[in-house]
């Protein structure tokens, strides 16, 4: 909400089980960044920003 | 009685009275409902008799894909909370046990047209120049 180019979505992996042998997900919560970069557990929104801008270069 | 039990209702009922615009859900389903869609179609429809300002907009995937590509879903059930505008919050899949703490929250977010972030998590979001797409897997708890 904070920007228009960050989209996000909360996926249940038991619907949605191919994304998780896609991405490896061993445990949640398990975050992927524009689908390559990933977190693991739950993360506190600062460092959930700096993860996305690391994951954009920045 | 439903998915919700009173004390339920009443204290999501107390939640939601913080909510600002209005809030459309966008739910995809659809006409013949798999189990989750089922359940996510009741609970939905049982939050949105709590207060009026919460909307459900229902749409039928196979029927009406377009609208699904619009508003990138491609499976079902899928949720878009839609405020004033689109911020791009999607909840694929049911959002039960500690997720539906997090779709409250959304929606409240959502009404407000604000997240509850600091100032400075709010400031270094501005540096965000290009897409980012974040999916955050949980599963039923």
């Amino acid at each position: 909400m904070l920007n228009e180019n960050i989209r996000s979505d909360m996926v249940e992996i038991s619907e949605y089980p191919f994304l998780a042998i896609r991405y490896g997900v061993q445990g949640v919560p398990h975050t992927v960044i524009n689908d390559v970069y990933h977190l693991a557990g739950a993360v506190p929104e600062d460092v959930m920003l700096k993860e996305i801008l690391k994951a954009i270069g920045k | 009685m439903g998915l919700l039990t009173e004390r339920d209702r009443a204290e999501i009922r107390r939640v939601l009275m913080e909510m600002k615009e209005d809030v459309k859900i966008v739910f995809f389903t659809q006409r013949f409902e798999c189990g989750s869609c089922r359940t996510t179609h009741e609970l939905l429809d049982e939050l949105v008799e709590l207060t009026p300002k919460l909307k459900l907009e229902l749409h039928d995937l196979v029927s009406d894909k377009a609208t699904g590509e619009r508003y990138g879903v491609d499976k079902v059930p899928a949720i878009a909370l839609v405020g004033p505008r689109d911020y791009g919050i999607r909840f694929k899949g049911l959002p039960s046990g500690y997720e539906f703490g997090a779709f409250l929250d959304a929606v409240l977010d959502v009404s407000r047209g604000a997240p509850s972030v600091s100032p400075q998590v709010a400031e270094e979001a501005r540096k965000v120049d290009r897409p980012v797409h974040v999916q955050v897997l949980v599963s039923p708890s």
